[in-house]
């Protein structure tokens, strides 16, 4: 374009003067002055405006740049005529090219401006609004799909994806046992293996011990209150790179045998106990009776390790009594952190030598342990992780179905406006226009879809946190917060867009002449858009058998670990924890005293029948330890079995409902002055006496150190045998038991079980006064029914069931809508052929034959390619199914008939509807 | 290709487009000159511009080759005021309770930040 085009209205002024008339010589002249950086600088705008007319569209792209370069150009020179051209004046200069980027952008968008935008989102929310029932199921398609991820991806955020409480953690390791009877990671050392494994090993920068106890706070105003305590070596908190939000940590100086006694307090006992009281830091608590110094506050959400609510020294509590803490004490664990160029691998080696040269130097106590190490995030979210990926891909099938779903809206409705975008087209509209109203309407349709998702997933995440908060570490903390909201914006657009693109271009392929000459409006816009349609539906069809699958293998998982029968009657009985302070109650023969006490007095109570108190309960998998057996020969060191230990009070069978199948349970008369008793369980019987079957075990004798003195027996003679008892879970075989008189065993912390007519929370308030004046300081804690621990043991598998099978329903819903949609509409589609047909004569029968028949194609080729995906994605339920196979054969089939069947019913409508199709009407040319 | 939606329509004009409009009416021609009198970015004027083009309210030409050449120069783009942008401007103005002689006397400190001010309260009353 050159010269001047004269308008015709009188406008036309010729090219003006220019203003600042310089020569090119007077130009250069003052290029040569002082102002070189003002020349840099200069280059730097022409080059910039160079580059930006790279973004300008091709077309316009050269006197774009003419321009631009030409107003530099002119500038310069007049800022050196005034001879103001220098540094500054050519730094505004370069800043004024800033504006090449929209004005780039802007030659791309012929009438992509503010008005014409807000045009078109107008036309697009009126063209909504015209047709409510197709937008509102089209948003509610997606707010379930948007929901159901948003929430689920709230919790894995929540769980997973947000940065542990702990510094670089993908240097810290966990060195670690494997419990010999399930091969999990178990606590291994105990205080001088860590010593050992501190001086000796080459691999880690520093390594820390702790273990986590109950025990008791007292000292203040408050009630006394049961605590769960992390005795922790002090370089622990260097180690994680964590400090006190007040205050301090331990220091080294004072983890030490004769330290002064300080305790860290959790952000939330410190709330809750102390009012969030600053003044808190330098009081003296007592921690389980003794005096302690607070001395800091944990930030907020740190409970590391083990969910522990306070902190204190883990080397003073072992050694202040002057005694050396046994080897053979291994309930503790230690996590180290790498040095930076140390792997995995190599530390793996030298822990495991390190634990080679202890089973040799100490057999008594180390032989056949070896050690492992694992990254502290598989020690703390290993066993969740799984199940929440589960539940992401889950609901990522949610997505996809809604979205197949959504597009297949689109493509029907499109199809429906054939005469609209051809009238369009026709007036000018260019197909890039078109595809750019379709995807916006798409786009408004997902963010309302979204909006909804988000109020969706605010309801549903308080109930997952409701169900399942104590069961999955830190769920509690899942919020539908910014990190939710920008994952549900993105998600939202990603299938606005993305999902409105695949119609869109579809459908705005528009031949307008062959519109315009009045062929059948819906014929043809079907026929374009008819075999992605069924596409859609089939892949629909498909994810929802896979959904469904998964669904159905753990819903039947959980009733078949529902169903398995504990060995216990959970009906009708109380359990109370409680544990009595080491410190006050320092003698053992106090501590049996208070429970025979306790559960004489409760078994008075109106409405029990049978009390006791056990070390653990039926549902507590409690711990093991080793023994040995009368008549035989010492099991070699280390090689020897090991028993869970059970201390039990007389009564604690009946009250449970254990079944003795030989000999007698426990009496009064098994005291700690009597001879040492024993009930073994059938596991023990079957186990260690195989060889021997018909030999009787009652009367065999079986020795057990005395932890509590001399006083207490070490040999005991077998009494009884007794059923098994599924106290490791219901999904897991019982394991070898032996139960002890607790007069024989006095252990501080016991459960009550009562058995009580009625229900059994009843008798709560007056086990609370009984416990109030037997020990006015001792609260009760974990308050509960033997069935209701039984039940939330099952909890985690039930949420998992439980969400499953939502999802499952909600695709099989979404799924039922695709496949309505689609032959509802090819059966509007086919009218004429159908009326023909009927003309013709064709029975009702046979034409809805014809439908049912198309419907059942599709829904059957989706059948087929989701069973081979559920085949395939088998084994990733591997670890979570239980009783069945993972590829169930009566799953899938069952599973397939379900989706065939609902995708028939869905195809009985339109069906029905093809019959009643009337010819004449149907036969009509204007249709 | 023009499409509906600038067909026939009349475009709203808003505070920066009735200052371009304004300027150009005073005399300034160029881009670079148009940022200077309203004190707008260049990312604002130019995209504006184009759009006045192409609702034609604005005429752009080129210098002729010669023009230029002969004084060592490039030649640069100017903009000019079409009657309908005149009269749309002017309409736009009176809907405001604008009269043409109120926005006449700002012209007098030569920037269009007087007509912005004036535009203001009519425009936060309407």
């Amino acid at each position: 374009m050159t010269g001047f085009v004269t308008r015709q209205d009188g406008m036309g002024a010729p090219p003006p003067e220019h203003e600042p008339q310089l020569t090119g010589a007077g130009v250069a002249a003052s290029h040569r002055g002082p102002s070189g950086s003002a020349e840099l600088i200069y280059a730097a705008a022409t080059r910039a405006v160079r580059l930006a007319a790279w973004l300008a569209r091709p077309q316009r792209r050269q006197e774009w740049r003419e321009e631009w370069l030409a107003e530099l150009w002119h500038r310069r020179a007049a800022l050196s005529s005034m001879s103001a051209w220098n540094a500054n004046t050519a730094i505004a200069l370069l800043l004024r090219t800033l504006g090449t980027l929209p004005h780039a952008a802007s030659t791309w968008t012929r009438s992509w401006s503010f008005d014409a935008m807000l045009q078109e989102l107008r036309y697009s929310v009126r063209s909504l609004i015209k047709r409510p029932a197709f937008t509102l199921i089209a948003a509610l398609t997606l707010a379930i799909g948007i929901g159901a991820n948003t929430t689920i991806f709230s919790v894995v955020n929540t769980v997973l994806l947000r940065p542990l409480t702990l510094h670089d953690p993908a240097g810290l390791m966990m060195i670690w046992g494997r419990d010999a009877t399930t091969g999990a990671g178990a606590a291994w050392a105990s205080f001088p293996d860590y010593l050992d494994f501190l001086e000796r090993n080459e691999s880690f920068e520093d390594i820390a011990l702790w273990r986590s106890l109950g025990g008791h706070l007292t000292g203040d105003a408050a009630e006394p209150q049961r605590v769960k305590i992390g005795y922790v070596t002090a370089n622990l908190f260097e180690l994680i790179g964590v400090e006190a939000k007040r205050g301090r940590v331990i220091l080294l100086a004072e983890d030490v045998a004769d330290g002064e006694p300080v305790v860290m307090l959790g952000s939330a006992i410190w709330r809750s106990r102390y009012g969030s009281d600053p003044g808190v830091v330098g009081a003296q608590i007592r921690v389980d009776g003794v005096p302690h110094t607070v001395v800091g506050v944990m930030p907020d959400g740190f409970r590391f390790p083990e969910d522990v609510e306070i902190w204190v020294s883990l080397t003073r509590q072992l050694t202040s009594d002057g005694e050396s803490p046994s080897r053979g004490m291994h309930g503790m664990r230690m996590m180290g952190r790498l040095r930076g160029e140390i792997t995995e691998e190599l530390a793996q080696q030298d822990v495991s030598s390190i634990a080679g040269q202890l089973a040799v130097e100490y057999p008594r106590f180390n032989s056949d342990r070896d050690a492992w190490v694992m990254p502290v995030y598989t020690y703390l979210f290993g066993e969740v992780r799984p199940v929440l990926l589960l539940l992401f891909g889950a609901v990522g099938f949610v997505l996809l179905i809604a979205c197949a779903n959504f597009a297949n809206l689109l493509l029907v409705r499109g199809a429906d406006r054939d005469q609209e975008l051809s009238i369009r087209a026709a007036i000018g509209a260019g197909r890039g226009r078109l595809i750019r109203q379709l995807v916006l309407e798409s786009t408004i349709l997902a963010l309302v879809g979204g909006a909804a998702g988000a109020l969706l997933s605010v309801v549903a995440l308080r109930a997952i946190v409701a169900a399942a908060g104590s069961d999955v570490p830190r769920l509690i903390e899942a919020r539908v917060d910014l990190t939710t909201l920008a994952f549900l914006l993105m998600i939202s657009l990603l299938t606005g867009g993305l999902f409105g693109l695949l119609p869109a271009l579809k459908l705005s392929r528009v031949d307008v002449a062959d519109r315009l000459r009045g062929q059948g409006r819906a014929s043809t816009g079907a026929a374009r858009t008819r075999r992605l349609r069924t596409l859609l539906v089939v892949a629909e069809v498909a994810l929802a058998l896979v959904l469904v699958v998964g669904a159905g293998l753990l819903v039947n998982s959980f009733w078949r670990v529902a169903s398995v029968e504990p060995g216990y009657a959970s009906e009708g009985v109380l359990t109370v924890d409680l544990g009595l302070p080491l410190p006050r109650y320092p003698e053992p023969s106090a501590v049996v005293e208070f429970y025979e006490r306790l559960t004489e007095r409760v078994r008075g109570l109106p409405g029990v029948a049978v009390a006791s108190a056990a070390y653990s309960h039926p549902v507590n998998p409690g711990w093991t330890t080793s023994f040995e057996l009368g008549d035989r020969d010492p099991f070699p060191p280390g090689a020897g079995p090991e028993a869970n230990f059970r201390p039990v009070t007389p009564g604690y069978f009946e009250s449970v409902g254990i079944e003795l199948t030989r000999g007698r349970t426990f009496t009064p008369a098994d005291g700690s002055s009597g001879s040492g008793a024993v009930i073994i369980n059938e596991a023990f019987a079957n186990a260690l006496f195989r060889d021997a079957p018909n030999t009787d075990p009652i009367g065999v004798a079986l020795w057990h150190e005395s932890w509590f003195g001399d006083e207490y027996p070490s040999e005991f003679e077998i009494v009884g045998v007794v059923a098994d008892v599924k106290f490791r879970g219901l999904e897991r075989g019982s394991a070898i038991a032996m139960y002890f008189p607790h007069s024989q065993k006095p252990m501080q912390e016991m459960t009550l079980v009562a058995r009580v007519a009625g229900d059994p929370m009843a008798i709560v308030p007056a086990v609370r006064d009984i416990v109030g004046e037997l020990d006015p300081e001792l609260p009760l804690e974990r308050i509960s029914t033997l069935q209701g621990l039984l039940d939330d043991s099952v909890g985690p598998r039930r949420f998992l069931a439980q969400l499953l099978g939502i999802f499952a329903l909600a695709a099989l819903g979404l799924t039922a809508i695709g496949i309505y949609g689609v032959m509802a509409y090819s059966v509007v589609c086919r009218t004429h052929e159908i009326g023909v047909r009927l003309a013709l004569g064709a029975e009702p029968a046979s034409v809805r034959g014809l439908v049912l028949r198309q419907g059942l194609a599709t829904a059957l080729s989706g059948v087929a390619i989701g069973l081979a995906g559920a085949l395939y994605l088998a084994r990733f339920l591997d670890s979570l199914v239980f009783g069945i196979s993972s590829s169930d054969p009566l799953t899938l089939v069952v599973v397939s008939s379900l989706l065939l069947s609902v995708a028939m019913l869905a195809v009985w409508v339109p069906a029905r509807r093809a019959t009643r199709v009337d010819p004449m009407l149907s036969l009509r040319p204007d249709r | 290709m023009g499409t509906m939606a600038s067909l026939g329509r009349r475009r709203r004009l808003g505070v920066t487009t009735l200052q371009l409009l304004r300027a150009l009416e005073n005399g300034s021609r160029y881009g670079f000159d148009l940022m200077d009198v309203t004190g707008l970015a260049s990312g604002t004027v130019y995209p504006c511009l184009g759009r006045l083009e192409r609702d034609g309210y604005v005429a752009s030409s080129w210098e002729s080759v010669d023009d230029a050449g002969d004084a060592g120069r490039p030649r640069r783009r100017y903009y000019v005021l079409t009657p309908r942008g005149r009269t749309a401007m002017h309409q736009a103005l009176a809907k405001l309770g604008l009269s043409p002689s109120t926005v006449a006397s700002t012209d007098d400190d030569g920037t269009a930040d007087g007509l912005a001010a004036a535009l203001e309260p009519a425009d936060a009353s309407r």
